[in-house]
Order: structure tokens, then C-alpha cells, then sequence
């Protein structure tokens, strides 16, 4: 069989047949999907009130599932341009299942602010338009530059993923049936392959990826002025911009392995998902978990060495009070059990390097949850402290964000070919033209 | 005097390469083949793109000067509509309107981007398809198809199965 069929028939295969596993993912996702759905419909029938939301934690588990899911989405667009715009070899089967996560963690993220602002019925508040007296909103205000920046991020991710995947829904609209056949068929936009259009397409894709990268950067830097343009201890700091970014890159890798490591093993894609793929991106993970060490420990050291009274206070409560147990598990999950199984080469295997990521990717979540409560639960006026313990109406809503989304990545697997047929082709192609080029140096070396 | 198309398919970029070139040595304009293939063979194409060279990059800027002023004029315009009193402070002030501004540059960029990929790939193009296309190219075939008229026809039919070209219905 030629390489280019045995290309499209594995990867055509989970997404022209159905097996249990897929109904099976479907069903407990769609469950746990719809009790959330209760328990939101539960909060906007009760009120706020039925939230772990007090005086003075306005801010809580639903912003904490903001900034982790918009974090989230930094693995697939911008990881994937930049392999692009490095024009790394590897990434060929890796780039769509990346930028999928981006699309889908920024449709769950951005819902956040929506669920916790209560009266979900007024979201429109959010988009820049003016009231019934004619004003607008503050364009000072960072939460409106979170609209902006994550509108942006959505809409070029969207494209981002679009474009490069118009040639394999036109693989699929020759090859599938019935509704299917005419789906692929309307959104192939009747692409035939022409060197046109190739040339087009792959000139489009690389300026996305230029423009895609510093937009990627922008998204998370305005997540974390929301918290550093406040006055507030522990939040307002100059380094939080690139700390914020080098977290959502490093739990972006993290996911970005997790998700590859199922997909490896549940739809057989051992042959093009390969050790190398899951090596190189554990380096990469391994490099941002230092750089993310070192941010935590900077930002750490200078609060203690300051000593400032209410800095202090919210510091002394992550490092030896209420939040210390999870402090400690976030340094465990992030640092102490990565580290040492993707530095040593021997451990580096596929399931350990997977097991590694689901660490940093709760540790990152609870890095997320230690920047946003303990510091709205120690204001700078004491007599106002209180701790936080959430309610199982956020705890629902939060786990029925983490089944939406996997619902939604494996909608999209199931629809979609998850890693790009014709890259793929093209890039064992050029293997074979350095194959065959090697071949050739060597044969004329020897009768030179 | 009526013209045909005439769809040939190859196995592999160099004999398809060969056949365009033979076909260009016969005198059939570069613009006038047309190569299908499932993949980019960027050795065809060079010499297409060199004559017709893309624009998208140029409309990819223009797009985010168009989206920067845009991002400008709605901070600037809906900020002065209303009397708002800011106690001396700057009604734009430069540094948060750059934010906005900054991301609608960007949004304009990769629209622009979009549109021009379409109009330039001829996309949306349903009707093409159904004329000029075969599905063999995603089992990894090249198909190189040109419009002949009844005088070339034979000659060009020729040339092609000479580089190696099957002749499709």
C-alpha cells in the first residue's frame, strides 16, 4: 500500500467509523454537562447568593476557571505558530490537535465571566456599545481590553484552525456520504487542490501564524493586568505580564500532551504521534517549568524581602496559613514530579511524560486559585479578612466546564481528521526527497 | 473553432513537472494548466507563483492599518461623545487606547488575510468543482489539465502521455 493511502486510511478512520468509546465519552460528558446546566439554571433562579461569593471574595472559582481555561488555550495557536514560524518538521501532526484546544478553551473560558457576573441575561454588557445615556464603557478599564483581546484570539484561532484544515475537508468530502458528505462539501468551499491555491493557502497560514503570535501573548498579559492594575497585595506587580504567559504556555504544553497521549491511545495513532513528538514536547515543558519556578520565586522573594504589612498578610496565608496545603501540592504537581520524570531521559516515556502534564495541569489550576482568592480574602483593611470555602452549586459548574470541553474536543476528533492529513503527506514526502538526496551524496562520494 | 479540456493524471511531482514544462515548450501559456494535486508540490508551483505573484501580505497590512484607525476612532469618537468628567486626566489617554488599538489592528490583519486568501484562491468556488476536478488527487495522483483547442488537441494529448500521463474520462 502507498504511503499516501495508508495516510488516509488511519487517519480517515476515526472519523468515518464510530466505535462504543466515542458514545461512551458522549454520554458521561453530555451527563455531567447537563447537571451543570442545572445547577447554573439553579444560580440564576436563586441568585448569586447559592456561590462561595462573599464580601470580600468577589472573585473566586469561576475567575479562577477563567484565567486556567484562557491559560489553557495558549497551548495550540501560539505553540503551533511558533513551530510553524520556526518551520520545525515535527509539528506536522501535532499543530491541529494544539489549535482545537485553543478554539475549545477559549469558547469554555470566555463563558466564565458570564456565569459569574449572575445576571447572565445582561452579557451583552460585556461588548463595547453604549447604554441608554449614550455612554460607552470605560476603555481604561482592562475588562474591557479582556473583550477586545479575547474576541481577537477567538476569531483569529478560529481562522487559524479553518484555513489549514480546508484541504482535508475536501479529502473528506470525496470520501464521506450522505449529511456528512454535504457538510464537508459546503465547508471545503469546493477547494480542488490547484497550485493556486496552495501556494495561497500556505501564504495565508504563515502570515496567521506571524500575526496570531503576538496576539497570543497580548490575550494572557491583559488577563493579568485585570489583577495587576488593581492596588490590591499580591497582584500588583510589574512581572505578572510574562508570568501570566509563561504559566499559560506551560499549562498549555501540559494539555496539549494529555490530550495527544489519549487521542495516541484511544483512535491507534502510535505511528504518527511518535516518541519523538511527546520527547520534544516534555523538553519544552521541562524549560517552562524552570522559567515558571523562577517567576513564582521571584515574585515570592521580593513580596517577603519588602515585608509590607498587608503583602505580607496574603503571602504568610499561602506559605503557612489557610492555603499553605495547596501552595505545597502546587509546588509538587508543577515542579518536584515533572522535573525529575522529564529531565531523566529513561523516564521520559509517552504515559510518564502524560501523567507528568495532568500534574502541572492541576498545579496550574491551583496556581490560578492561590493568585485569585487569598488575595481578595485579605484586604488591606483587616477587620474585613475572611476565608473562602466554595459551594457544590461552582464546584458542578467547574467540572461541567472540564466535560464540556472534552465533549467538545471529541466532537471535533470525531468530525475532523485531528491531525493534518495532507502536512503530514507533505512533510513524509520532503523525508523521503533527504532520503533519496543522502542516498545520492553518498553514491557519488563513493565513485568520486 | 471549440476548445476541450484535457485531464491527465500522473503519478508523482516529476512527471507532472515534465509534462508542464513540455507543455509550456509547445507553446500553451503557464496561466492556461492547471495543476491538482492532495498535497503542495512547491516545485511546481514556483514558477506560477513568480509570474503572479500573491498580494496577501500587502492587504494583510492594509488590513491592520485599517483595523488600528478603526480601534482608534471608536475610542476616540464614543469617549468624546459623552461629557464625562475625568478630573484632569486625559479622556484618551495613549497607553490603554494603545491596548485596543493594538488588538484591533491585529483582528484587521487576519481578516484581511482571510478575505484576500479567498479572492485570490477563487474561494468559495462550488461550480469549478464539479467541471474541473477528480477526486484521484487524494489517493495521491497529479492531475494536469489544460484547455485545448481542436487544432492542438492531438498534439497535446500526445505530450502529456508522452511524460507519463494517463488520460482522464
Amino acid at each position: 500500500m502507498r504511503i499516501v493511502e495508508r495516510i488516509n486510511r488511519d487517519l480517515l478512520k476515526p472519523v468515518l467509523e464510530t466505535s462504543w468509546r466515542f458514545y461512551a465519552i458522549v454520554v458521561v460528558c453530555g451527563a455531567v454537562v447537563a447537571w451543570a446546566l442545572f445547577c447554573w439554571g439553579w444560580q440564576l433562579h436563586y441568585g448569586i447568593g447559592v456561590t462561595g461569593k462573599r464580601r470580600p471574595e468577589f472573585w473566586s472559582l469561576y475567575i479562577t476557571n477563567f484565567v486556567f481555561w484562557i491559560g489553557i488555550s495558549h497551548a495550540g495557536t501560539l505553540i503551533s505558530a511558533i513551530l510553524r514560524v520556526a518551520n520545525a518538521g515535527w509539528r506536522r501532526p501535532v499543530t491541529r490537535c494544539a489549535e482545537a484546544i485553543t478554539v475549545f478553551a477559549l469558547l469554555v473560558g470566555s463563558m466564565f465571566p458570564i456565569i459569574h457576573m449572575g445576571r447572565a441575561w445582561l452579557f451583552y454588557w460585556l461588548v463595547p456599545y453604549p447604554n441608554d445615556r449614550m455612554l460607552w464603557p470605560n476603555y481604561r478599564s482592562p475588562l474591557i481590553w479582556d473583550f477586545f483581546a479575547i474576541t481577537t484570539y477567538l476569531i483569529g484561532s478560529l481562522i487559524y484552525l479553518y484555513l489549514p484544515l480546508i484541504p482535508d475537508l475536501a479529502l473528506l468530502r470525496d470520501k464521506a456520504s450522505g449529511w456528512r458528505g454535504r457538510l464537508y462539501y459546503i465547508l471545503s468551499l469546493g477547494w480542488r487542490g490547484t497550485e493556486t491555491q496552495w501556494h495561497r493557502l500556505e501564504k495565508a497560514v504563515s502570515i496567521m501564524a506571524i500575526v496570531i503570535i503576538p496576539v497570543a501573548v497580548s490575550v494572557h498579559t491583559i488577563v493579568s493586568w485585570d489583577f495587576a492594575m488593581t492596588i490590591n497585595p499580591m497582584w500588583n506587580s510589574t512581572i505578572f505580564a510574562p508570568y501570566f504567559v509563561t504559566g499559560a504556555i506551560f499549562s498549555g504544553i501540559a494539555a496539549l500532551i494529555v490530550a495527544m497521549a489519549v487521542l495516541r491511545h484511544v483512535l491507534h495513532l502510535e505511528r504518527y504521534l511518535e516518541e519523538k513528538h511527546f520527547s520534544n514536547l516534555a523538553l519544552l515543558l521541562l524549560v517552562m517549568s524552570l522559567l515558571w519556578a523562577y517567576f513564582t520565586f521571584s515574585e515570592y522573594l521580593t513580596v517577603w524581602y519588602a515585608n509590607e504589612p498587608a503583602e505580607m498578610a496574603v503571602f504568610w496565608s499561602k506559605v503557612w496559613g489557610p492555603y499553605s496545603p495547596l501552595f505545597y501540592t502546587m509546588i509538587v504537581c508543577c515542579l518536584v514530579i515533572p522535573v525529575p520524570i522529564i529531565a531523566i531521559k529513561k523516564t521520559r516515556r509517552v504515559w510518564l511524560v502524560a501523567i507528568a502534564s495532568l500534574f502541572v495541569c492541576a498545579g496550574m489550576w491551583l496556581e490560578r486559585f492561590l493568585i485569585v482568592v487569598p488575595t481578595l480574602g485579605h484586604p488591606r483593611l483587616p477587620f474585613n479578612w475572611r476565608g473562602y470555602s466554595t459551594t457544590w452549586v461552582e464546584l458542578s459548574i467547574t467540572a461541567g466546564t472540564f466535560a464540556y470541553f472534552i465533549l467538545l474536543y471529541v466532537l471535533f476528533a470525531k468530525l475532523f481528521p485531528i491531525i493534518s492529513i495532507w502536512e503530514l503527506k507533505e512533510g513524509r514526502r520532503h523525508e523521503e526527497e533527504i532520503v533519496v538526496k543522502s542516498d545520492d551524496v553518498e553514491a557519488s562520494a563513493f565513485q568520486f | 473553432m471549440t476548445s476541450k479540456h484535457l485531464h491527465f493524471s500522473f503519478e508523482g511531482p516529476d512527471r507532472a513537472r515534465r509534462a508542464v514544462r513540455e507543455l509550456e515548450r509547445a507553446g500553451v501559456v503557464r496561466s492556461r494548466v492547471t495543476v491538482m494535486s492532495g498535497e503542495p508540490f512547491l516545485e511546481i508551483d514556483d514558477p506560477l507563483a513568480a509570474a503572479h505573484p500573491s498580494h496577501i501580505g500587502w492587504f494583510s497590512l492594509a488590513g491592520g492599518v485599517v483595523g488600528g484607525l478603526a480601534g482608534f476612532a471608536l475610542v476616540y469618537l464614543s469617549s468624546h461623545s459623552y461629557p464625562l468628567v475625568t478630573g484632569a486626566m486625559p479622556i484618551v489617554p495613549p497607553m490603554t487606547t494603545g491596548i485596543v488599538v493594538y488588538e484591533t489592528t491585529a483582528i484587521g490583519a487576519i481578516v484581511a488575510t482571510l478575505l484576500r486568501m479567498l479572492w485570490e484562491t477563487a474561494l468559495p468556488g462550488w461550480k469549478k468543482l464539479r467541471s474541473d476536478y477528480d477526486a484521484e488527487i487524494e489517493d495521491g495522483g497529479i492531475i494536469v489539465s489544460t484547455e485545448a483547442s481542436s487544432e492542438d488537441e492531438n498534439k497535446l494529448r500526445s505530450i502529456l502521455s508522452a511524460a507519463g500521463g494517463r488520460e482522464m474520462a
